[in-house]
């Protein structure tokens, strides 16, 4: 593996854990009995892949386009893992370094891989008390060679902050995108976090740990409506009680791509709420994988937890797994889940004809309610919208 | 002779006291009104004379037939002879009306060392009773509560009573959700269980109840205490006058 | 719920822990390819069974031990089982009247006579202990019909032809690694045969008994219903109590051709051990049938109450077009047991639906795991599914876990899944105690209401049975 080698030669300016890269490297790629990859194929050439750093070259320089553009964030950029208004805040995170290894994703060999690099971490505090911060982060990889971008981020809201954060990622077909957000919401802090994959060629894997407290608020925007590889791995701790937590998941599958969506909410505290709500449209020969569990741990009693996941196929190779998992040791829970797979109903399409409109227009609209069922759970009314359209042009 | 008598009763519920000193005698063949506003703990009596487990008498004393109820697991206060009409009844996914009731019926007839019922005997005599208070047969068959209107859920509750054919049941609050037509089958069934070794105490907000079912006593339950006692001309003022005139006589 | 019901119902008996005191006869424990050949020479095998059996030992051998993700035991050592052990006959046994009457008393203490009774059921039985069949019932009926029911080893001797055409079509020695070990060294099992257009007249029966210490049971059951052929066939089990952890790793196959439908019920109640999880059986059984045909049709039930450690998942290869599978299960476990089962259900014909209803009921400390496969093959236009699995936690000790596994490669198919937990509600034991109903008698109805809906699809007799046996499993665990 070519990107476990260039970390193990000398010309680079990254700090190695060279343990974890041991980790990596005898752990090797993952197959379909891996259980997290089951039914995710690799990205193509995967071992041809080296890591980037600060000399990468580059191709044309990728425009920002197709992002939604909140006028009150604060904007940051980051080009193939770098981001040039950071330059001097990157540091050795060791704050929140032990909590995260404890995820789902921990042992697999791109999280491996991004950990066995130590001085790629940002990190972000929200302590604002009544203001609300918004935040855009842009990450583009435009690598002109074959590249794996590692890259960490760490949010940290401290007691009662208030934040929202826009995480776009614009990518070329040469590089992968690996990245870790780590998350820490104290008590009484809100937070969303709008997840958008927008470009075409983009292949992309997000590892997202996050810790919530007592009466905290999260909800999670996870959006992807083209990329070639985009992989979400979600996990989120809640550990305290009466906190809520919302994750909103919808994805658009065309050409022979793939939307692979892990999500986990482990419930360890009592008393708190979850819901997962995910909807798919899988077009062409597109691979839409959806593998959420909730977890209830024996003292979280009175856990309210919920999670649904829909498909709709609309072509002849279009293929979806989904596996809705629950996991329960608890006994006064309410949860429950449901998963959903199939196309578009005949009848509803015949009554939309019925009254004059084509068939095409028909399937095109009953899609659109598909999955405007979901974007209207956005409470970001310009984003919201923003969202609305850019489905209309996909569907188009 | 009292079938029920209620002595200082106090209860209270995580550390909060709801019923601070209760008194009530109710003699066979009497019909007891309970009125008071939300929060004075009509409710809660009636769950403390059904022994639910979360709440915990303090004090008092509580006889009924003769026995210290207080001593008694909910059920055998149920095989005792006495039922409560539930203010919310509980759905029970398919477990069949007609199963439950009679599981029901033959454990309060082996209490009593009486011959269990057969089925086909025991289907008859539910069939009777269902004529008596015009509850649909269709309801028999159908699981416990599931899936039926808040009225049909009050309407089964009468029927239990008819079949159990309790010493003393208590109506809590059956008549909230009920519309007019629905609150005459109820009363109806009620007035024609009616005889002179059974009584009943009807817990209600309203005087509208008060009306079909005609009480001997109607008492004023205010923050856990009844503090005031009068015949069934007292719910009549108080649905002219409001609570307030009890509560604070100086006004 | 009040800790002391938890703590009656979680501690219930097991009734059926009686041993047998009759002459055996063991092959020596542990397994190597003389332990096959004995087994084989003992029953008299034609040469093909022999390569059979040492094949699947051979494919056995490659194999590790699996380890499941929810289901946690020690390693178990092969070499420490007897892999056949039989009442010590001469020969078997003509008419009933023969049969020892130590093993007949055993089927009457399980209320399963095999005498004439048997004919007012109306039920056929074939009864197996340990490693072979003691009896099978109504043979004579059975074979007006055209119906052949007996022991696979009789099969195996009279119908080798049939035995050789269906033996592994549809669960093949590849399969996993206790099939692996099954097809290497079953001793017996049952075998039907329903011919073209016949609807067997009775429901087909199958008893299964461990009575041997230290032995492992590995029954293997043959069903095949020709076009348009109809067959209801039951499987009751359940083994003596004792201290160590006896290994029944069973295969049962069902090949359904056109038209043809198989019902097939088990009820499950191997011993389950102690309070404390010392002894019960390790029940690891491949469990699948094929819908070969179209229009055709198989329905598994099954009452799980029993067994250590319960690993199954009875299965529909859904291949004729306009096929239909059906599961239905209820899984109880208590004190330390783990359960792990469900469905697959795999559709490859057009048209194919299946159902999947599943409730699980955990008490004590035990964990009851769902785990199914929903896969919409490419092919599969139009195919249906739909699943509802249920959880019922009784307790705070105990969990209840889903794991449904959802593939679909094909636009026209409907998948949908539905799950929810929850626990017996205070307010509905309060409910009927206020009835006059105690709170043993208020949960044991509760949950059989739960369960309502799978125990319908048994045959009466067997609904009764599962009905009692759900309130026993949870008196001494819950009601």
């Amino acid at each position: 593996m070519k990107f476990i080698e260039s970390l193990k030669e000398q010309n680079h300016n990254f700090k190695i854990n060279s343990e974890k890269l041991q980790q990596a490297e005898s752990l090797g790629l993952p197959n379909f009995k891996t259980e997290l990859w089951k039914n995710t194929p690799l990205p193509r050439n995967i071992y041809d892949y080296s890591i980037a750093t600060h000399n990468s070259d580059r191709n044309q320089p990728l425009s920002i386009s197709d992002v939604f553009v909140e006028p009150n964030a604060e904007h940051y950029k980051f080009e193939n893992g770098f981001c040039q208004q950071l330059k001097n805040q990157q540091f050795e995170n060791q704050l929140i370094e032990n909590k995260i290894d404890e995820c789902f994703f921990a042992k697999d060999i791109f999280y491996l891989l991004n950990k066995s690099i130590e001085n790629i971490a940002n990190q972000f505090v929200f302590n604002h008390k009544n203001e609300k911060q918004i935040v855009r982060l842009d990450y583009i990889s435009d690598a002109a060679n074959l590249e794996l971008i590692n890259l960490q981020n760490n949010f940290v809201l401290e007691e009662s902050a208030n934040a929202e954060i826009f995480l776009n990622f614009i990518g070329n077909d040469n590089t992968i995108q690996n990245n870790i957000f780590t998350i820490i919401q104290s008590p009484n802090s809100h937070l969303k976090i709008n997840i958008l994959s927008n470009n075409k060629d983009s292949q992309i894997i997000n590892n997202f740990k996050i810790i919530i407290n007592d009466n905290a608020h999260l909800t999670i925007n996870n959006i992807s409506l083209k990329g070639k590889f985009v992989r979400n791995n979600i996990q989120v701790d809640i550990n305290g009680s009466n906190a809520e937590v919302i994750a909103n998941g919808f994805y658009y599958v065309s050409e022979n791509n793939v939307a692979d969506n892990h999500i986990l909410m482990n419930h360890n505290a009592p008393n708190s709420f979850s819901n997962q709500f995910y909807k798919g449209i899988i077009a062409d020969e597109g691979r839409g994988i959806f593998d959420g569990k909730i977890y209830v741990k024996k003292d979280a009693q009175k856990t309210d937890a919920y999670q649904t996941n829909r498909n709709i196929l609309i072509s002849q190779d279009a293929r979806i797994f989904t596996k809705p998992a629950l996991e329960i040791y608890a006994d006064d829970v309410k949860c429950s889940h449901g998963a959903t797979s199939g196309f578009l109903q005949e009848e509803e399409i015949f009554y939309l004809m019925s009254r004059g409109i084509d068939k095409e227009n028909s399937q095109k609209l009953l899609l659109k309610a598909f999955a405007n069922d979901l974007i209207e759970k956005i409470s970001n009314e310009e984003y919201k919208i923003w969202l609305e359209n850019q489905i209309e042009k996909i569907l188009e | 002779m009292n079938l029920l008598k209620i002595n200082n009763l106090k209860a209270k519920i995580n550390d909060n006291e709801i019923l601070h000193g209760i008194n009530l005698e109710v003699k066979p063949g009497e019909i007891h009104a309970i009125m008071g506003p939300n929060g004075s703990g009509k409710s809660t009596l009636a769950s403390v004379l059904a022994g639910k487990s979360n709440y915990e008498v303090t004090e008092g004393s509580v006889e009924f037939n003769g026995k210290d109820l207080l001593e008694l697991a909910p059920d055998e206060r149920a095989k005792e002879g006495l039922f409560l009409a539930f203010q919310y009844p509980v759905e029970i996914p398919g477990v069949s009306n007609v199963n439950f009731l009679r599981t029901a019926l033959n454990e309060h007839k082996k209490y009593r060392g009486e011959e269990l019922m057969e089925a086909g005997t025991f289907l008859k005599f539910v069939r009777e009773k269902a004529k008596i208070i015009q509850f649909d047969n269709k309801y028999l068959t159908r699981p416990v509560n599931e899936g039926f209107s808040g009225g049909e859920k009050k309407k089964n509750e009468i029927f239990q009573m008819a079949v159990l054919e309790p010493k003393l049941a208590i109506l809590d609050e059956t008549d909230s959700g009920l519309d007019i037509d629905a609150l005459k089958i109820v009363a109806d069934g009620v007035n024609a269980l009616r005889n002179e070794n059974n009584a009943y105490i009807v817990i209600t907000h309203y005087q509208r109840l008060l009306n079909y079912i005609v009480p001997d006593f109607v008492h004023i339950l205010y923050n856990g205490k009844i503090i005031k006692t009068g015949g069934k001309e007292l719910a009549l003022e108080l649905e002219e006058k409001g609570y307030d005139w009890i509560i604070n006589p100086e006004n | 719920m009040s800790q002391e019901i938890i703590d009656k119902y979680t501690s219930g008996e097991y009734k059926y822990g009686f041993v047998t005191n009759i002459e055996q006869e063991f092959a020596p424990k542990g397994l190597t390819e003389e332990t096959i050949k004995f087994i084989s020479q003992k029953k008299n095998e034609p040469e093909f069974i022999l390569d059979f059996r040492l094949k699947a030992f051979d494919f056995w051998k490659k194999m590790k031990q699996p380890n499941w993700q929810k289901v946690q035991f020690p390693d178990i050592d092969f070499q420490d089982i007897h892999y056949y052990a039989a009442p010590a006959v001469k020969s078997k046994p003509k008419s009933l009247d023969e049969i020892d009457p130590e093993i007949r008393d055993t089927y009457n203490k399980l209320g399963i006579p095999l005498e004439e009774q048997m004919m007012l059921a109306g039920i056929a039985v074939d009864a197996v202990l340990d490693s072979v069949s003691v009896a099978t019932t109504y043979r004579e009926r059975l074979a007006e019909a055209g119906i052949i029911f007996c022991s696979i080893s009789e099969a195996i001797q009279d119908y080798p032809e049939l035995i050789k055409k269906y033996l592994g079509s549809v669960v093949p020695y590849t399969d996993n690694y206790y099939a692996a070990l099954n097809s290497a060294v079953f001793t017996d099992g049952s075998f039907v045969f329903i011919p073209k257009g016949v609807r067997s007249p009775m429901e087909l029966s199958t008893y299964f008994r461990i009575n041997a210490a230290q032995t492992g049971q590995f029954e293997r059951t043959l069903i095949v219903a020709d076009e348009g052929a109809y067959v209801s066939y039951l499987e009751g089990c359940t083994a003596p109590m004792r201290d160590e952890n006896q290994l029944h790793a069973a295969i049962v196959e069902i090949f359904v051709h056109k038209d043809a439908e198989v019902k097939y019920s088990t009820v499950q109640n191997w011993y389950p051990g102690d309070k404390e999880g010392k002894g019960g059986i390790y029940n690891f059984v491949t469990k699948r049938g094929l819908c070969a045909g179209d229009n055709s049709k198989i329905s598994w039930t099954q009452v799980e109450t029993g067994s250590a450690i319960t690993w199954k998942y009875p299965s529909c290869v859904l291949k004729g077009n306009n096929s239909v599978g059906e599961f239905y299960s209820v899984a109880i476990t208590n004190n330390y047991q783990q359960a792990d089962t469900g469905s697959k259900m795999i559709h490859i014909g057009e048209n194919t639906r299946s159902r999947i209803v599943s409730k699980g009921i955990s008490a004590g400390k035990s964990d009851n795991s769902y785990r199914g496969l929903v896969k919409i093959s490419k092919k599969a236009k139009n195919a249906r599914n739909f699943t509802q699995c249920d959880s019922l936690l009784i307790g705070d000790k105990c969990g209840a876990h889903t794991f449904p596994y959802i593939e679909s490669e094909n636009p026209s198919a409907t998948v949908e899944h539905e799950a929810t937990t929850s626990k017996i509600s205070d307010d509905a034991i309060f409910y009927l105690n206020q009835r006059g109903i105690s709170t043993e008698d208020a949960v044991g109805m509760i949950v059989n209401g739960y369960a309502r809906e799978v125990i319908m699809q048994l045959p009466m007799e067997f609904a009764v049975e599962a009905q009692k046996l759900l309130s026993i499993s949870l008196e001494g665990s819950v009601g």
